[in-house]
């Protein structure tokens, strides 16, 4: 019996797409704005709120009327005027650019016409750039710096979708989901230094991105 | 219905920009570096961290287990850094604190040790007590006093008891030992006889030798017989061959005469002039001269014997307060905040003395290595008069001091700020001294050739230079800057050649302040 539900289940999940809002499939393009709860005390060098809010873009591709591949593009930069207790020259400015790819199933279910919840799990890159610049007013001074770091991560979701209104075989439409996110250290290392055995570049510091997560848009399925 | 859709780049371009102040408690970087032969050493206050640059702008953090830098000093021949360094530890146990912020402040301790850096690599630390912060070191480097150099604005942080009476000797060879010895209250004044075997220590009230091999203490010399009264040793020096020391004390015109002979210890007084401003050992003619700020008169000590010598003394036409020595000759200036303007050459073999003049009174002097030129920095003064010699006065300046024999003379530059840095190097090609200045604000080092002083080169800068200092070996100088994620200059004094290390205060950036060496767990 359990063998063969899960045979139905999966042959469902796999039915070929089909066109059209009121058909099984629906394409999707959002607007989003996507919010990582960070608990590393590190961030607070680089913003007072408790969390990475990155803007973007997400896509769907509908695989069957259930189904849906997403891929999510997001970023924001956070720039800094940095004081420094006790010194009397110029503060520098830092910054901190997050980008974040995400790709990954998206299962929902039609409740009502306008409301489908779901829950999505997706394979998430983290890519952040921290820099820090002495002299904004000079190009390419000596100490205009930057360092780049890669974290993978994952992150789990549920949430709903409302469709309030249908133009012709397009809808629009507004999400909301919560879940939680995971990812590796962002690790961001300068190369002109060494430590220990000199074969590692020295720590400029690291940021850990795991948290609740929170993601709103509109956009339109079709 | 219609309905306008914001265009995606719009919406895309909403607040992606997040503009924020933050701030950092603490230096990035501090600019009192110290230079080894293998590179120099900078401490990060706000990472915590020790650094060793390179003039390939290349640096490497070195591995202090946890501990932060709080004073360097090399060794006198700058193969070594020793570092005064502190470590966190939380006497709360609880397993929730991780961070040095997750401790209270009341259960929060500070432990101090001193660690030897050679070759960019930290040896076992040695453990010297919190209050210690300098080093005294015997002439070829191989030992070390440990004490409190005390000034008004010093904090002492106490954690538990604090002998304010202890020096620590430490064998920087070898395994390290160290041994604490008790000599007197405020031991602050360390001498080392020629091949640091013995140790003069002048504290309040006292004088000990120490054998610098045993750490034995080998006599103590009193210097008062009441215990009601106390002296305070204002200066000491101790004569060539190493059997007297000349111990002059605050506000007194007695100087004690020491005998560190063995098994001929002894004590004596003798009545100086006035209170000495400073001594110094003149070894060609195995004398010492006494200079008083107050008194317009120079006087000998026979080192032999102890005696002041007063049918040498020797009248000035103004007081001085400081001496530099040369070779057979002494140079004598007053640089104690009065309005002085005289240096004097004096000849020791001859005791005649050459006076020359500055155009204003003389805030630091020092002399080349040739002995051929000394170069002072003149500070501002009021100024009574008119024209050039009013702009003279309400500016800083510098003298460069001919002391050639037969070509003595003085003449006096203005400069556009105050002088931050003089270093003198020899061009032993050229046979000429050069000075190398640096200014308060102008992003430039000045190259004076000090035979011919308005001929100079301007050395362009990254940015405005904050000190300079000599590399031990000898290859040229380092220029720290005023700049927030760190900058070094090498200045090449051959052909001018700057070379930049920067960007290596950014160490731990992000604030990481986990507590170290937590016990009973790895690190």
């Amino acid at each position: 019996m359990l063998g063969i539900n899960t045979i139905t289940l999966f042959a469902a999940l796999s039915a070929p797409a089909q066109a059209g809002p009121n058909s099984a499939v629906t394409h999707e393009l959002n607007w989003e704005l996507d919010s990582q709860m960070v608990s590393d005390d590190n961030w607070s060098q680089i913003s007072w709120t408790d969390a990475v809010n990155t803007i973007g873009i997400s896509g769907g591709y509908g695989i069957n009327r259930n189904l849906t591949l997403m891929v999510g593009l997001h970023h924001r930069k956070y720039v800094n005027d940095t004081y420094i207790y006790d010194f009397d020259g110029e503060d520098p400015t830092t910054s901190f650019s997050a980008t974040q790819l995400s790709v990954g199933p998206k299962y929902s279910v039609e409740l009502k016409s306008w409301l489908r919840p779901y829950a999505t799990a997706q394979a998430v890159a983290w890519m952040g750039t921290l820099s820090a610049d002495e002299d904004l007013d000079e190009e390419e001074n000596l100490n205009e710096l930057s360092w780049s770091a890669f974290a993978p991560g994952i992150k789990a979701a549920a949430g709903f979708d409302i469709i309030p209104l249908k133009v012709g075989k397009v809808e629009v439409a507004t999400h909301m989901d919560f879940g939680y996110g995971a990812a590796l250290n962002l690790e961001f290392t300068d190369e002109n230094g060494r430590i220990g055995n000199g074969k590692t570049g020295a720590s400029v510091g690291n940021l850990n991105l795991n948290g609740f997560h929170v993601n709103w848009g509109v956009g339109i399925h079709f | 219905m219609k309905m306008k859709i914001p265009s995606l780049v719009t919406l895309l371009s909403l607040g992606c920009v997040v503009e924020n102040s933050n701030e950092i408690d603490g230096l990035l970087w501090d600019t009192e570096v110290v230079a080894t032969t293998d590179g120099i050493y900078a401490a990060l206050p706000h990472s915590g961290a020790l650094v060793r640059i390179q003039d390939n702008n290349t640096y490497k953090v070195i591995d202090l287990n946890g501990a932060e830098p709080v004073r360097m000093v090399t060794t006198p021949d700058g193969s070594k850094a020793l570092i005064f360094a502190r470590w966190p530890q939380c006497t709360n146990d609880n397993e929730d604190i991780v961070d040095v912020s997750d401790c209270d402040e009341d259960e929060l301790e500070w432990n101090a040790e001193l660690v030897v850096v050679e070759d960019g690599v930290a040896g076992e630390p040695i453990n010297i007590p919190g209050h210690m912060n300098a080093l005294a070191f015997t002439e070829d480097g191989s030992k070390a006093v440990a004490y409190l150099d005390y000034s008004e604005d010093t904090i002492i942080e106490i954690s538990g008891i604090v002998d304010l009476s202890e020096v620590v000797i430490i064998d920087l060879e070898g395994d390290q030992t160290q041994n604490a010895v008790s000599i007197g209250f405020s031991p602050d004044n360390i001498l080392f006889n020629a091949d640091g075997t013995k140790a003069v220590i002048l504290s309040r009230s006292k004088v000990v030798l120490v054998d610098m091999v045993s750490f034995d203490v080998l006599v103590e010399f009193p210097l008062v017989l009441d215990a009601d009264q106390t002296v305070n040793p204002s200066g000491a020096v101790l004569t060539e061959d190493g059997t007297k020391v000349l111990v002059s004390v605050s506000g007194s015109s007695d100087m004690y005469v020491l005998n560190l002979e063995d098994g001929n210890y002894s004590i004596d007084m003798e009545e100086l002039s006035g209170a000495p401003a400073d001594l110094a050992v003149a070894k060609s003619t195995e004398q010492t001269l006494v200079v008083y700020g107050s008194l317009a008169q120079v006087d000998f000590v026979d080192n032999s014997s102890g005696d002041l010598q007063p049918a040498q003394t020797i009248d000035l036409d103004e007081p001085v307060s400081s001496v530099l020595m040369a070779s057979d000759f002494a140079v004598l200036y007053n640089n104690a905040g009065g309005d002085y303007y005289d240096v004097v050459k004096l000849d020791l073999d001859t005791t005649e003395d050459h006076e020359l003049r500055v155009e204003n009174p003389i805030h630091s002097m020092q002399m080349s290595e040739s002995e051929q030129y000394a170069v002072a920095v003149l500070r501002p003064e009021d100024s009574w008069g008119g024209g050039l010699s009013q702009y003279a006065d309400e500016n800083w300046g510098l003298a460069v001091i001919n002391l050639i024999d037969g070509e003595e003379e003085v003449i006096s530059l203005v400069v556009e700020s105050q002088p931050v840095g003089v270093e003198l190097i020899e061009d032993t090609d050229a046979s000429t001294t050069y000075a190398l200045v640096l200014m308060d604000g102008v992003d430039s080092v000045l190259k004076i050739d000090l035979a011919r002083p308005s001929a100079y080169t301007e050395v362009e800068l990254e940015a405005p230079p904050v000190g300079i200092g000599a590399l031990p070996d000898a290859t040229g100088f380092y220029i720290t800057h005023e700049s927030a994620l760190g900058l070094i200059s090498f200045l090449n004094p051959a052909n001018n050649e700057i070379t930049t290390a920067h960007g290596f205060a950014v160490v731990e950036l992000l604030d990481d302040d986990t507590l170290p060496r937590r016990e009973g767990e790895e690190e």
